[in-house]
């Protein structure tokens, strides 16, 4: 009973001792002008810390929207690049870049996220989250940042289907950047990320790390986006061209956003080349 | 036991007027961080009976500690740094009990125990509290080699005036 009512009155005076240091303290706060900022700007850095933490974390939850807008962003940018405009004026290109009036916008962009892909055997296709409703059509060109992508074949409703370059039926017109001497693109299902471009005559000089980009000859895909570099070429004997391995930029089997091309001035180059 | 609480009153009047009034003038120094304090007015809780039930004790001090604020115009520090030192010590009485233990109902003085006791003892005291009050003062120990350098160079002054006001009053009870 003895040891009971020490324990109490031990207990009860350190009860009696945070209660006169509590009073103490916020007397403390509340009359001095020193201690009452210093605590104030320290449980600012506190909280703002803790503010700050949480913002971190909330970031995650907002990725997804805005990985969405800066692909809207980059669409876009892609569509006031020179090469998806027409320049209706022989001006000074530079001078006059920003000028709407003169340029007519050829291509449009639509970002789009793969939804579904396979990279097994020689027929690659991919999935893509923009069909029908969005305006996807077939034949359109499909890209990502840096390099090809594809083509589509087919449209639903809300997905399309994407025949990848990495496919035994693609065939690009494609350029060497610094000669500009044309030829085609082919897969013949060998390596991942390494296409063949064909029809480039021997006469022409080709060297490793030479740069290919699109022609432009398609109506599908602007000219100059960047395909990829030469890997290694050889001429088979008894033949005119060249065989050249083409290393791609973009590595297929990871990408996971891309941009739909629509060529807005498709239907009037067909009508063109029909009549003829 | 009534003349042990005037007594207390006296010196508890008697210490926070001196304090107060006269102690408060001394504390401009020499600058930075070597400015020093006199503080005389812990020797209340120094010498305070150790028998006193400890809430009793507490509220005590608390209300010491109040009555120097008003003097120095910082309510709650002196206050937050009595009530602590209060609390704290029974155990710096446990750490230098002497061997025949305590006369619990009398004010722990030099006749009782000696020069060697009464140092160690308000020494270890005045330190804890000169160290809380400055901490206080500065309330972040950012300041750290600050709080340190004004603990050490009151503490000098402080236990002197502590020391000799303890000899001047040295009643044999």
């Amino acid at each position: 009973m003895n040891s009971f009512s020490n324990l109490f009155s031990t207990f009860s005076s350190f009860l009696l001792f945070l209660l006169l240091e509590v009073l103490s303290f916020v007397v403390i706060i509340r009359g001095n002008e020193h201690q009452n900022k210093v605590f104030f700007t320290t449980s600012n850095a506190f909280s703002g810390y803790i503010a700050e933490k949480t913002t971190n974390v909330n970031h995650y939850f907002s990725l997804a929207k805005e990985v969405e807008r800066l692909k809207t962003v980059n669409a876009k940018l892609m569509e006031q690049r020179e090469n998806a405009r027409l320049l209706l004026s022989p001006l000074d290109s530079n001078a006059t870049n920003q000028d709407d009036t003169l340029f007519l916008q050829e291509f449009h962009f639509r970002p789009a996220t793969i939804v579904n892909k396979s990279f097994f055997g020689n027929k690659n296709y991919m999935t893509i989250d923009k069909g029908k409703r969005d305006s996807i059509k077939v034949n359109q060109g499909v890209i990502s940042d840096d390099g090809l992508v594809g083509i589509v074949v087919a449209v639903g409703t809300h997905f399309s289907r994407v025949m990848t370059l990495l496919h035994r039926s693609t065939s690009i017109s494609a350029m060497i950047k610094k000669n500009q001497s044309f030829g085609s693109i082919v897969w013949r299902g060998n390596t991942p990320n390494v296409v063949q471009l064909e029809a480039i005559p021997k006469h022409i000089e080709v060297d490793i790390g030479d740069t290919i980009v699109t022609s432009g000859y398609s109506n599908i895909f602007p000219a100059q986006l960047p395909i990829g570099t030469i890997r290694d070429f050889k001429v088979k004997k008894g033949n005119s061209n060249y065989e050249i391995e083409v290393q791609l930029f973009n590595d297929l089997t990871s990408l996971k956003h891309v941009y739909v091309i629509d060529n807005l001035l498709l239907d009037e180059l067909k009508n063109l080349e029909k009549n003829e | 036991m009534n003349k042990l609480v005037t007594n207390n009153i006296i010196w508890f009047v008697l210490l926070v007027l001196s304090q107060g009034l006269i102690l408060r003038n001394f504390s401009e120094g020499v600058g930075g961080p070597f400015y020093f304090h006199v503080f005389l007015y812990p020797l209340f809780l120094f010498r305070f009976p150790i028998g006193t039930p400890r809430y009793i004790q507490l509220i005590v001090a608390f209300f010491l500690g109040m009555s120097i604020d008003f003097f120095y115009d910082s309510p709650g520090v002196h206050a937050a740094t009595s009530v602590f030192t209060m609390y704290v010590r029974p155990l710096v009485l446990n750490a230098f009990e002497p061997r025949e233990g305590y006369n619990i109902n009398i004010s722990p003085t030099i006749s009782q125990y000696g020069v060697g006791w009464i140092s160690r003892y308000t020494g270890t005291l005045l330190l804890i509290h000169l160290f809380i009050f400055f901490s206080i003062d500065a309330f972040t120990f950012y300041y750290i080699t600050d709080i340190l350098l004004k603990t050490a160079s009151s503490f000098v002054i402080s236990i002197a005036f502590v020391l000799m006001t303890l000899f001047i009053f040295n009643t044999k009870q």
